[in-house]
């Protein structure tokens, strides 16, 4: 095998590869998943309770609320509005607080307390904000609670929904240019018959599927580190995030070489991805849902390729601590380079047919 | 020498073609049975109903479930006894199972083999009050005294937060110290219809999704076909037959709509949806795949091969599936989603389905909808028809 041929094959792709939509496809298809996961399910599955404020006197309450963590708190200019919001489920609770409300509190007027609910808002975060409201009312009222509460955290703290989601986000900016790109790319050169075209050249088809390869784990890499940048998961062990994402970029590339060149056509690559992306991204799935046996994550070959970068990414974990794991990818990774060589001579043997 | 035939005929004969050539595409009909099956499956793997109440362990007590189960709680809290603050406590750690019998709480160690009594419900306590004894007493007598409230990891910071304001509260009352404002005596007002315990489940909530999902995959592989029709010349085949442009056009346009509304008539008929206002619903369907349909020629039409083909059909997906995703979540949607073209078929679906709107509710959607149909089904005639007589 060449280097100069490789890199010469490799050089052709990154002149002319742009030109397909499948790179397109490799630079946007991350940024759109981290859009749909985080912005839109992210919330959806972690829903804060929301209330809505007319402040019509500057009360401490308001300010108060907006100290609160976990509550969303939205000010608001008219009564109309905040109870056409509440009406509308835009708002859980709303909350008007007349001019010279805590004056009166302070002065143990007992000004009346105008607190409207949705009726589409759970029973549970109509509780979570009329008890906390009392709450802050009480403070602003300045009494003193008759009672010293301690909250005792127990067991683990568990990780949100945003975090948990992310390496299902970063495995899957490294499947689409990993598996993608290349057997995409391997897949439309054969249906365009200029792989014949190339290796009646010098080039030899081994240096053509390597070039493809690189290629992808070219792009992998940096894709998958912007992604987890995005998504602010980048964490301060460098060494020990680019050790677990080259083995995940490396078993990923030799999965996707082997579906280019076991596919006939595009088509043919589109199948075997639909048929078996849910096997590639399924061990992320244990992540987002931790209540499941974690141990079937460990069935599916891409957890010890994706275990490495979540523990290093979220749990700020070091080489040390995941070599297990990056060992049995490399060697997963060892015995996809055997199939690759595999495939690579049954395409070899397919083109001289032809 | 031969008969003349009518143009209906001849539409026929090429949708005839193209369903028939659509089932033989063995890529398309792979996906289009997997999309069938998985949507199918996960509509009903998701959960039925709706959890509102807050699970809380309670020690310390005599009788915690009329202390704390006053108006404000009402269904957000189901209160479960615990015969000691350190059971409580082990409980909420998971070092412990609790088991409730007609008799009360029953808590297990989690190293033991001791079996739950027969009848006994296993009740998951993420958030336990431990009051200390004699609390009510103490603090009646102006004693300050100190509770413990346990979270679990997984219990959110606003709960924590709700939750030691419960117990301020409790103690407040308690104490003698009436609340500082004038609440009114019925409870806070309720705006709009009120839900508790008839929520919507997120099965519920994706059923209009789901569907939805369904024409969307039409739009794939209709531009698909579309597409290689153009890319293999086929079409400029069918035009040296009898049959003209319009006629091309107008079957490609049948044979998309027909394939969607088949499809979304399936899961819906899988899904149990055909039971309110099937033929509201299904108008709604079929506009909905006429509006795919001409997304579909516009797709398929700017698609050099399968690749940018997809690459298109991705790109017109994308806009359109953000209603459907917005309905999902609570509220109103923005301006920019409801002007989008799938907002008006969302909003029917979920209104139909959901809300169980009728004809005379839903006919704003519907006329949009319409309208939407038939820009987007000109638009996509008007770009096929010039790649058609191109080539």
């Amino acid at each position: 095998m060449s280097l100069a041929r490789v890199f010469t094959v490799l050089a052709k792709d990154l002149r002319l590869g742009p030109r397909s939509p499948i790179f397109l496809w490799v630079l946007v298809l991350p940024l759109l998943v981290t859009l749909v996961l985080q912005v839109a399910f992210g919330n959806l599955f972690d829903p804060s309770p929301r209330l809505g404020i007319v402040d019509q006197g500057e009360s401490g309450v308001t300010a108060a609320a907006r100290q609160v963590e976990g509550i969303q708190v939205v000010l608001l200019d008219g009564v109309d509005t905040l109870k056409e919001q509440v009406e509308g489920n835009d708002l859980d609770a709303g909350l008007v607080l007349a001019e010279g409300f805590d004056a009166a509190l302070r002065a143990g007027q007992r000004p009346a307390l105008e607190f409207h609910v949705g009726g589409r808002s759970l029973a549970s975060t109509r509780l979570v904000l009329a008890a906390t409201t009392l709450d802050l009312v009480r403070q602003a009222a300045g009494q003193a609670p008759p009672v010293e509460v301690e909250v005792v955290a127990l067991g683990e703290e568990a990780l949100p929904m945003t975090v948990r989601l992310v390496p299902l986000i970063a495995m899957y900016a490294l499947v689409v240019a990993g598996v993608f790109l290349p057997a995409f790319s391997l897949a439309d050169e054969r249906e365009r018959r200029t792989l014949s075209a190339l290796t009646v050249s010098p080039a030899r088809l081994g240096e053509v599927v390597a070039a493809k390869g690189i290629l992808g784990f070219g792009l992998a890499i940096p894709m998958a580190v912007v992604t987890l940048w995005i998504n602010r998961a980048l964490t301060g062990r460098p060494l020990a995030l680019l050790v677990a994402l080259a083995v995940a970029g490396l078993l990923l590339v030799e999965l996707g070489l082997v579906y280019g060149t076991v596919s006939r056509d595009i088509t043919g690559v589109f199948t075997l991805i639909k048929g078996t992306g849910f096997l590639l991204l399924a061990p992320t799935v244990f992540y987002i849902f931790p209540n499941w046996p974690q141990w079937i994550a460990k069935l599916f070959p891409t957890y010890w390729v994706v275990n490495p970068v979540y523990q290093v990414t979220i749990n700020h974990a070091g080489l040390g601590e995941v070599w297990v794991e990056l060992v049995v990818g490399l060697g997963l990774a060892a015995l996809l380079a055997l199939a690759v060589a595999a495939t690579t001579r049954r395409l070899r043997a397919r083109l001289a047919a032809t | 020498m031969s008969r003349p035939v009518s143009r209906w005929a001849i539409v026929r004969a090429i949708v005839r073609k193209d369903l028939v050539e659509y089932a033989r595409d063995r890529l398309w009909l792979f996906l289009t049975v997997l999309v069938l099956v998985v949507v199918t499956v996960l509509f009903w793997v998701l959960p039925d109903d709706v959890n509102e109440s807050i699970v809380l362990g309670v020690s310390g007590l005599e009788d915690p479930a009329a202390v704390l189960g006053g108006p404000a709680a009402e269904d957000g809290l189901e209160v479960v006894p615990f015969p000691s603050g350190a059971d409580l406590e082990q409980v909420v750690a998971g070092e412990a199972d609790a088991w409730q019998t007609d008799g009360g709480t029953l808590v297990i160690d989690g190293d033991s083999d001791q079996a739950p009594p027969e009848g006994a419900r296993r009740v998951d306590v993420p958030i336990g009050i431990a009051f200390p004894e004699g609390f009510p007493a103490a603090t009646a007598a102006g004693e300050e005294t100190g509770v413990a409230v346990y979270v679990d990891g997984s219990v959110p910071e606003e709960l924590r937060t709700a939750m030691a304001g419960l117990v301020r509260e409790l103690a407040f009352q308690v104490a003698g110290h009436p609340l500082p404002v004038e609440v009114p005596a019925q409870g806070f007002v309720v705006l709009g219809e009120d839900r508790v315990g008839s929520q919507q489940s997120p099965r519920e909530g994706f059923r209009p999704l789901f569907v939805f999902m369904v024409l969307m995959m039409e739009l794939f592989a209709m531009a698909s076909l579309i597409s290689k029709e153009i890319q293999e010349r086929t079409v400029t085949a069918v035009l040296v037959t009898p049959a003209g442009v319009a006629d091309v056009l107008a079957a490609k346009g049948i044979a998309g709509a027909l394939s969607g509304l088949a499809q979304a008539v399936v899961v819906l008929a899988a899904i149990d949806s055909l039971r309110v206002h099937p033929p509201l619903l299904l108008t709604l369907l079929l506009l909905g795949s006429v509006m795919v349909a001409g997304t579909a020629m516009l797709a398929g039409s700017m698609g050099r091969d399968f690749m940018s083909t997809l690459f298109w059909g991705m790109a017109f997906l994308v806009p359109l599936l953000v209603p459907a995703l917005a309905a999902l979540f609570p509220g109103t949607a923005s301006p920019w989603v409801r002007a989008l073209p799938s907002y008006p078929l969302i909003r029917g679906l979920v209104d139909v389905q959901s809300n169980g709107a009728g004809w005379a509710d839903t006919l704003p959607q519907l006329g949009i909808l319409a309208a939407w149909c038939a820009a987007l089904f000109t638009a996509g005639w008007l770009v096929l028809r010039r790649r058609v007589q191109a080539r």
